[in-house]
């Protein structure tokens, strides 16, 4: 050996599983949900199969992330490699979301007016959605007094800033379901014209990623209430604490891009 | 280091000084500025091979492995080289691309005086309109001279390419996009669709027929007086409408087998359906084979044939024409 | 450290990061013989121009030809060196135990797999994918075509990218040995590094591209509607703002293994290696910075056209450092032509052609004439099919003996490579011809005077298939009934050579210190190199 000396530091990595069979749970698990969609849009079978794919999907990918998480969380010790991952995981959903704003602007920009005149009066909704905006970014700070408490161990105050942190963010959620479902009723769905499709595209495409950030946040509940969360094993709530904070930016561009610009009805 | 860098930024200027030049001259012929454009591409390119492919046959035979383990020289770079391969590419680079913006610019930029004429693409062919509002099938008339078209689309994204003239340009649907060319001599150009847009796109031709500018007028006034006819002569109604309807992007009229089967002489036959049944072609198949091309597929044809709405007598109309062609 | 497990369970349950590699190396393969027979039924489609139909006809001839280019592109380039060559040579060459996350390693094959299959299902069901590997929108939308086989695989097959750029970003960030510096990595781990973060970057926006392809097809919304507002060019944007990138995404990590391989045979340190790590970080750039450039008939905008081709043409020039560094490492090198190393100068020769060519399209006034014709069928055929396929092979070849522990058999591997290289070489240079007549691409048929081309390209193409198939021979015969190879057959001075082969389950017994790059042949000082 030329060009190593041997007998270094101990591993710095442990390779700490040898078989797992969580992975290939919940891959077929993955793979179900677009089967179930397919057998439903394409083939035209009865719905109850369809019905039945999705919901063994659902079984599935559940069984198998709790078996995934539980087989981690047995380790003694953790690395906190998770921490750099979910900030490279962070720009792929920068990405996501660029794509689709770039895909908003592009179309924004060739159209004569913004939003184009078959919207309905009343929309965007913006009062609502600067309340919405008041419930995602108080509770981006109440996430981080919730990291805050942890970092010195109160596990109490923890766990209090935890559910402060999930109520402001379902109360959000609830808004916005509020929100679609007053809108639909009055006529701007997603096929009415571009401005509705990405209206509804890109608010949903935040939503389902509030959703993700608060079945972390429950997780963090679940894990802390069995006392598996302690000021030495800090890296998932770091890592929840990071997407909540992203997601929280996204929506402010969301409400700039999505409500405020049409707001002011450009071109009409 | 210095001398080389300033070396390299000398020449740079001493070639690119006629390039300037080169690109405020007009060439007036997008194709003839294509082919010079092309040629020094290819010299270039064949240079840049043979730099590449000399030393990676000879070095591998010069410096043979005499040895097991033998190992080579010590080199870890040399930066003057290194700018030097830096530098060589970067002119050619701009060499090429300043030739090319200008041709572009030739491309993009109609001449004031151009002949306009229209054409709508859909699956599977070209609608063609003259200025004077003559409408054709995949054929177009225009005189000896700069011609601009306007494109659109009826349906999805086509193209109109015409190789002989070096153009080409995507069909959109819902916007207009424009080309031109300069069509200097008289003849018979084809045209291409050079845009994937379904089954019939390899059928989706048609062609550019360039003509002197009297004889051009000429068709004009004969084509005036034609389409007179036409409304009253159900055979010429119903050429009209295989052309406008799609039909002949996918049936030849002369018995050339295309995407389907030629229409020629089909009236009267016996045809194998794929269930390897057979049945008379007669008009009411012929109607039926049109709004509804799923009931009874000929055997060996791929079952690709889309359904068309027709209005009454139009069905009439085609089999009248049908029966003409023998 | 616990028993090796064995059988089958070994394989399905496992998260060693070498078992999945080679798993992917298995499924990969599949898909390009899957691949290789489509075309070759194409090619037979080919052998005549009248209009009649030889096997296929149009329409099962658009499906092959999407279904070939997908399996090609998607399930066969981007898996092999992604999957297999990632997985199996990155915690080797930086000194690891194993990958980050182990078990989204498995998860990312396992995507992989369920994404290919449903592929399958639009060469087989009805409903067939016959939209072209590009999926352009609007035909897409219009079209008899299952468009949701096409969303969801790529969906599938998106998740599977993502996790593993950010499992290996992470690992090559976190888990390098002490030691092993930023300099001090072998090149392929920079050029995977690379294709990673365009992988990052590029994948979740086809992702989105493709969603609303779903919503436009199934809810009714006007993303690429143009009757209803939408614009179908915003779908084209979107795809190449990945599917550009995505060629480098198989050209980054192929550059590094040439390095590797050249560096090796000609036992001499790479040469100006820093300038190689920037060239591969300016390609990885830039390369977001092109994708008009296969709009430029598309009726984009006349300026963007010319800002794109200037972007464009420039990528050739950190392409050129490359090869010129390359021939410099040659220069007074001590070269042993071996089948790895032979793969590697035809791989450089064909890349060239293709390259030149591909400046040729970024030219904007140049591919207006070209576009969307067989001349660039020719140009990626080149540059991407042929030049990439083979320097693939190059590489099983060159870590062969690592990952079987056997020796491959060298006779055959020559006579296959010498077999592929002229069938291969020959089989696409019709078309250059073709598409300078200006004649377009994805044609079932092209004007019957292209039959005598057609079939000089349909004969050569038989023969490079016969290569490959007599390779896929030679690898499969030597992993079995090979000749046991050394552990470090080419005295290689890179990491991975350095351990057991095939290598033991924890890879290193120890974390390794690593004192010295991987380059080092013949320095002056230092220790003389000992033989095996
Ligand atoms: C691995 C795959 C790969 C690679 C590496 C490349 C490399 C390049 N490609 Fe290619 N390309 C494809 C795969 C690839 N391409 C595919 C699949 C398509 C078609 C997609 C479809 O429509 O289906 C395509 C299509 C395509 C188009 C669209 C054409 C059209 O549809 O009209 C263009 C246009 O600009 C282009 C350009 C280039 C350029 C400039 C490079 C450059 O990176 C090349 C750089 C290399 C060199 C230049 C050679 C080496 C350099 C030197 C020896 C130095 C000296 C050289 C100079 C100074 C010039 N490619
Ligand atoms: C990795 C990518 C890849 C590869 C390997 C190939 C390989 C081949 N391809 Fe193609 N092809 C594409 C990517 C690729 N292709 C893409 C992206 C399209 C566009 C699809 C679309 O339009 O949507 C396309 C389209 C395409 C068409 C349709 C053209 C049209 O009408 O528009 C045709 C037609 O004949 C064709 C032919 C072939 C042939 C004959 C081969 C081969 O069989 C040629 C022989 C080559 C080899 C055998 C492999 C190369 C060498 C090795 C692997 C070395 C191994 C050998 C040894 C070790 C000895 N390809
Ligand atoms: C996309 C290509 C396509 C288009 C467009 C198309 N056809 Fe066809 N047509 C076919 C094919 C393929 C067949 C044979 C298979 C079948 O029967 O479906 C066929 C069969 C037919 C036949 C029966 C021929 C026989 O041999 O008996 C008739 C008549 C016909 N088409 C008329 C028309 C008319 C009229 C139109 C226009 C309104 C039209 N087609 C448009 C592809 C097409
Ligand atoms: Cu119309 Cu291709
Ligand atoms: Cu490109």
């Amino acid at each position: 050996m030329e060009n190593v000396a041997h007998g270094g530091a101990q591993a710095v990595h442990h390779h700490e599983v040898e078989l797992s069979i969580w992975p290939l749970i919940v891959g077929i698990g993955a793979f179900l949900v677009p089967i179930s969609f397919m057998v439903h849009f394409s083939w035209e079978a009865p719905s109850t199969f369809a019905l039945l794919g999705a919901g063994v999907a659902v079984v599935l990918l559940l069984v198998g992330l709790f078996g995934w998480v539980n087989e981690v969380h047995a380790k003694k010790e953790e690395v906190g490699l998770s921490k750099v991952a979910i900030v490279v995981f962070i720009i792929s959903e920068v990405a996501l979301f660029g794509g689709l704003f770039g895909g908003y602007f592009y179309t924004m920009l060739l159209s004569p007016s913004w939003p184009p005149v078959s919207t309905p009066e009343g929309v965007p909704p913006i009062e609502l959605a600067l309340l919405l905006t008041f419930f995602l970014v108080t509770s981006s700070a109440w996430m981080h007094m919730a990291e805050t408490k942890l970092e010195h161990g109160d596990m109490g105050g923890f766990k209090t800033w935890l559910s402060v942190t999930f109520l402001f963010g379902l109360a959000f959620l609830v808004g916005m379901a509020y929100e679609w479902n007053h809108l639909i009723g009055d006529g701007f769905n997603i096929s009415v014209n571009t401005y509705g499709t990405f209206f509804y595209t890109i608010t949903g495409f935040h939503g389902s990623h509030v959703i993700v950030g608060l079945a972390l946040q429950a997780f963090l509940m679940i894990l802390a209430l069995g006392g598996k969360i302690s000021k030495k094993k800090q890296t998932l709530t770091k890592v929840t604490g990071l997407y909540w904070h992203f997601v929280d930016i996204v929506w402010l561009l969301v409400l700039s891009m999505i409500y405020v610009i049409p707001y002011f009805k450009v071109g009409q | 280091m210095q001398r080389i860098v300033l070396g390299v930024i000398s020449a740079l200027f001493v070639l690119l000084t006629p390039l300037t030049a080169f690109a405020q001259e007009k060439l007036h012929d997008p194709a003839a500025g294509w082919y010079s454009h092309f040629n020094l591409w290819l010299i270039i390119s064949i240079v840049i091979y043979l730099v590449v492919t000399i030393p990676l046959i000879y070095f591998p035979f010069k410096y043979r492995r005499k040895k097991t383990n033998q190992d080579g020289a010590y080199i870890q770079g040399n930066t003057a080289l290194e700018i030097l391969w830096i530098v060589i590419p970067i002119i050619i680079t701009l060499l090429l691309g300043v030739q090319s913006w200008a041709l572009f610019t030739e491309y993009r930029t109609v001449p004031k005086d151009a002949f306009e004429a229209k054409s709508v693409a859909f699956m599977y062919g070209f609608e063609m309109t003259s200025p004077e509002g003559i409408t054709t099938m995949n054929e177009l008339r225009v005189p000896v001279g700069p011609v601009k078209m306007n494109l659109t689309s009826k349906d999805v994204i086509h193209d109109f390419a015409i190789p002989h003239f070096r153009v080409r340009e995507d069909m959109l649907p819902g916007r207009t996009t424009y080309l031109w060319f300069n069509a200097k001599k008289p003849g018979e150009y084809p045209v291409f669709c050079s845009f994937y847009c379904g089954t019939g796109h390899s059928g989706m031709l048609a062609k550019v027929i360039v003509m002197e500018k009297n004889d051009y007028d000429e068709w004009v006034k004969k084509q005036k007086g034609a389409s007179e006819a036409a409304a009253a002569s159900p055979e010429l109604m119903g050429k009209e409408l295989l052309d406008k309807s799609g039909c002949t992007g996918c049936h030849s009229i002369t018995g050339e087998v295309k995407m389907g089967p030629s229409l020629k002489g089909i009236l009267g036959k016996k045809t194998i359906l794929a269930d390897d049944s057979t049945v008379t072609v007669d008009e009411a198949f012929i109607k039926e084979k049109i709004t509804n091309p799923e009931a009874k597929r000929i055997k060996g044809f791929p079952p690709v044939m889309p359904p068309t709405q027709l209005k009454p007598g139009e069905s009439e109309a085609i089999s009248a024409y049908l029966k003409t062609l023998k | 450290m616990a028993e090796q497990p064995t059988g089958l369970r070994s394989w399905i349950f496992t998260t060693d990061h070498k078992k999945i590699g080679v798993m992917y190396l298995v499924t990969a393969l599949v898909f390009f013989v899957v691949g290789l027979l489509l075309a070759a039924v194409m090619r037979t489609e080919n052998l005549d121009m009248a209009r009649k139909t030889i096997i296929i006809g149009p329409y099962l001839y658009n499906v092959f030809f999407t279904i070939h280019g997908a399996a090609m592109v998607l399930f066969w380039m981007i898996p092999v060196l992604l999957g297999f060559f990632a997985n199996y040579m990155i915690p080797l060459m930086i000194g690891a135990h194993d990958v980050a996350f182990p078990r989204l390693n498995a998860l990312s094959y396992w995507f992989y797999v369920g994404s290919g299959l449903i592929a399958v299902c639009g060469l087989i069901l009805p409903g067939r994918l016959d939209i072209g590997w590009t999926g352009y929108a609007p035909y897409s939308l219009v079209g008899g075509a299952n468009t949701a086989f096409y969303v969801f695989a790529v969906h599938l097959l998106g998740a599977s990218s993502i996790s593993g750029a950010v499992n290996f970003i992470t690992t090559i960030i976190t888990l390098r040995a002490p030691g092993m510096t930023w300099g001090r990595l072998n090149l392929t781990v920079w050029g995977l590094l690379g294709a990673f973060i365009i992988q990052l970057v590029g994948v979740p926006v086809l992702a989105a591209a493709v969603t609303l392809l779903l919503f436009d097809k199934y809810l009714g919304t006007s993303f690429y509607n143009a009757f209803k507002g939408g614009n179908p060019l915003l779908y084209e944007h979107l795809f190449w703002f990945y599917g550009h990138p995505a060629v480098y995404v198989v050209a980054l990590p192929v550059f590094g293994i040439v390095s590797d391989i050249i560096a090796t045979f000609a036992r001499k340190k790479i040469f100006g290696y820093t300038s190689m790590v920037i060239a591969i970080m300016l390609i990885t750039v830039v390369g977001f910075e092109t994708w008009v450039h296969h709009l430029f008939v598309a009726g984009t905008l006349n300026w963007s056209r010319v800002v794109f081709m200037w972007a464009t043409i420039f990528i050739g020039v950190p392409t050129g450092i490359k090869i010129f560094n390359w021939l410099a490492t040659l220069h007074k090198g001590s070269i042993e032509l071996t089948a790895p190393m032979l793969y590697a100068l035809g791989f450089i020769s064909l890349f060239t052609i293709g390259g030149v060519t591909g400046v040729a399209n970024g030219l904007v006034g140049f591919d207006i004439s070209v576009h969307d014709t067989h001349w660039i069928v020719a140009h990626f055929h080149y540059v991407l099919a042929i030049s990439m396929s083979m320097l693939i092979m190059g590489g099983i070849y060159y870590w062969f003996p690592k990952f079987t522990g056997k020796m491959y058999n060298e006779k055959l591997a020559k006579f296959a490579f010498w077999l592929t290289l002229i069938g291969a070489m020959v089989a696409f240079f019709p078309q250059f011809i073709i598409g300078y007549d200006g004649i377009p691409r994805r044609y079932w048929k092209l004007p019957v005077e292209y039959t005598p081309h057609m079939r000089i390209a349909a004969i050569f193409s038989y023969i490079a298939i016969i290569g490959f198939f007599l390779t896929l021979y030679n690898f499969l015969h030597s992993a079995m009934k090979g000749k046991p190879a050394s552990s470090n057959p080419w005295n290689s001075k890179s990491l991975e050579w350095q351990i057991p082969s095939p290598p033991p389950f924890y890879n290193f017994e120890k974390i390794p210190v690593i004192t010295e790059g991987p380059y080092e042949y013949g320095k002056p000082e230092g220790e003389a190199p000992k033989g095996h």
